[in-house]
């Protein structure tokens, strides 16, 4: 096990290198010069040109690069351009809030997912299984800001019942990760089921029921959590899918979270807060990826014998 | 043999009509492409007048789904969106397929190879980034608009068509057939085109409709969010965005376009899973 565990950390490091390479090579290309709009309007020709060298701009790429990466290995993400403050400030409890929502979207997902994923496999080919298959896929297809929009003019609106933004209360939770759950779960039921259908198919679960067990001690303690390794992996693999959803979520219910920033900072072209929230995002992807891979080892033994 | 061959391809179409999912999806993708090249006869009003006397007015007869914000006709805007959508879609799936169809096929080719171990790691890396996130920073380098709109997202999709492409390729290497090709001394480039991609073709095309869902999908989150299609083009994400502030008192504004939205991508989905049923061996043998 100890082999793969120091190529997977090796591999999650060279990519980490890749992202950081890729952000600072996208803020390289953009065009316009970043000087002249952090100049103002006003600002003379040696204005510029201070400026210019004070942001170390006149030095030849690699070593801008080299001085950048260092900059942000020690969490310094420089001054927003929009607000004037350390990026870092701003970024920290905005991170906590995306986290935050991620969990609770992830609960509803599993729920509902896992939930009609084994619903549909048990009674597989029946009505219901059909019913759910096609919610499953019409879950699918709905558009994230749409489904929030909906559910917000019906629950928050019309109704009453529920905020329609901020984040203060607990109550506030329900709407976006509603949301954000509802799309995820019919990702994952889908997966449940397909992984649930195969493994009930297997020699084992036949044995099983030949021995006489009771179908839910089959389907639960058998079938269920050989089904569960695949599920596992796409709720870690749907971990990064669900922080680009938040993205609109968060937008949608005015989430204070590193996704409506990272709009916001697109918007009003705040590159050093652009380039922080998409560091922040990429390390929390390869973070949950890496230890969503390193638990399937320890879960798999196959994975542990062969390398 | 040319007859021959269009024979057997009737026979196929035929057989693949049988399937529900197949069907479905034809038709609903099928509506949609009638409405974008019709759009121009089908739309009863101009998309772009605004009417502020007919604001927010809900459907009547005479503007079927209703009018928006400014009281321009919500189902002339709709019909002429799909231009936009099928037309980013298209543009997406033809950029990451044939980027993906190079990276993928030297990559699986050459499996364990150098060459496949730099493309699988800069696939990795554009893999930390959900798509949309991709497409989203890339956007906010290059800025809005179509062309940036649709690029960006093909870009953000050709890591996933590289993996899908790779794996059909090295599943179908394995075959007799290959290493028969092999055997009479075909060249690299021949097993490549004529024996390698054919037999590949079949998960690679399932990805592919599956990917125009995506990027409808993709494209209208973005002009959502503003980073897209700007306004006042009339294109299905920027439409529910119009209608955002009006949830109370006109909720038609919002709901028709995302309805839209949901019914094209449900349709590729459904198609892109009949089409997997279809060629995926495994579960046909199980069912019959």
């Amino acid at each position: 096990m100890l082999p793969f565990v120091r190529r997977r950390l090796l591999l999650s490091l060279l990519t980490l290198f890749g992202v950081t390479v890729l952000v600072f090579l996208a803020t390289q290309i953009i065009p316009g010069d970043p000087t002249l709009l952090l100049a103002g309007p006003y600002a003379t020709k040696e204005d510029i040109e201070a400026l210019r060298v004070y942001l170390g701009l006149d030095k030849p790429p690699i070593v801008q690069y080299l001085m950048w990466l260092s900059r942000v290995l020690r969490a310094d993400f420089g001054t927003s351009w929009a607000t004037r403050m350390p990026v870092v400030y701003e970024i920290a409890p905005r991170w906590v809030n995306t986290f935050a929502l991620a969990i609770t979207a992830t609960l509803v997902a599993t729920v509902i997912g896992l939930g009609t994923g084994i619903f549909s496999a048990t009674r597989r080919d029946t009505i219901p299984d059909h019913l759910s298959r096609i919610v499953a896929l019409l879950g699918v297809s709905m558009p994230l800001f749409w489904t929030g929009l909906l559910l917000m003019a019906l629950f928050a609106v019309r109704l009453g019942w529920l905020p329609t933004s901020g984040n203060e209360t607990p109550l506030h939770y329900v709407l976006p990760s509603l949301t954000l759950g509802i799309y995820y779960a019919a990702l994952l039921s889908r997966t449940t089921r397909a992984s649930m259908v195969e493994i009930m198919s297997m020699d084992y679960v036949r044995t099983a029921r030949a021995k006489g067990l009771p179908e839910s001690v089959v389907i639960f303690k058998h079938a269920l959590r050989n089904a569960l390794i695949p599920v596992i992996t796409v709720i870690g693999i749907q971990f990064g899918y669900l922080l680009g959803g938040a993205v609109v979520v968060e937008t949608i219910f005015r989430w204070p979270g590193i996704g409506s920033l990272m709009i916001n900072s697109i918007l009003t072209r705040d590159f050093p807060m652009m380039q922080a929230a998409i560091m922040v995002f990429a390390l929390s992807v390869l973070f949950v990826s890496l230890v969503v891979d390193l638990l399937y080892a320890v879960v798999d033994p196959k994975i542990r014998y062969e390398t | 043999m040319a007859m021959a061959s269009a024979n057997r391809s009737l026979v196929l179409l035929r057989k693949m009509l049988r399937n529900k999912s197949i069907l479905f999806g034809l038709i609903v993708v099928s509506a949609l492409v009638l409405m974008a090249v019709l759009a121009d006869r089908l739309m009863p009003h101009d998309p772009l007048k605004i009417d502020l006397e007919k604001r927010l007015q809900p459907p009547s007869s005479e503007h079927l789904l209703g009018a928006d914000s400014l009281g321009r006709d919500i189902l002339s805007r709709i019909i002429l969106g799909s231009r936009v959508s099928l037309g980013i879609a298209l543009g997406v799936v033809l950029l990451s397929l044939t980027v993906g169809i190079i990276l993928g096929t030297f990559s699986g080719y050459f499996m364990g190879s150098w060459l496949d171990e730099a493309v699988m790691r800069v696939m990795d890396i554009l893999m930390v980034f959900p798509g949309v996130l991709l497409a989203m920073v890339l956007l906010g380098v290059t800025g809005p608009g179509f062309l940036n709109l649709t690029i960006a997202i093909g870009v953000a999709s050709i890591a996933p068509f590289t993996r899908v492409v790779r794996g059909g390729v090295i599943s179908v290497k394995e075959n007799m057939y290959v290493e028969a090709a092999r055997a009479v001394g075909e060249s690299t480039q021949s097993i490549i085109l004529r024996t390698i991609l054919p037999n590949a073709l079949a998960p690679i095309l399932t990805y592919a409709t599956l990917r125009m869902g995506v990027a409808v999908l993709y494209a209208s989150t973005l002009s959502f969010l503003g980073l897209g299609i700007q306004p006042p083009n009339p294109e299905w994400g920027i439409m529910v965005s119009d209608g955002r502030e009006f949830l109370r008192v006109a909720p038609h504004v919002s709901t028709f376009p995302g309805l839209v939205i949901s019914m094209a991508v449900l349709g590729f989905n459904i198609l892109g899973d009949g089409l997997n049923d279809f060629f995926n061996p495994r579960v046909r043998e199980r069912r019959g």
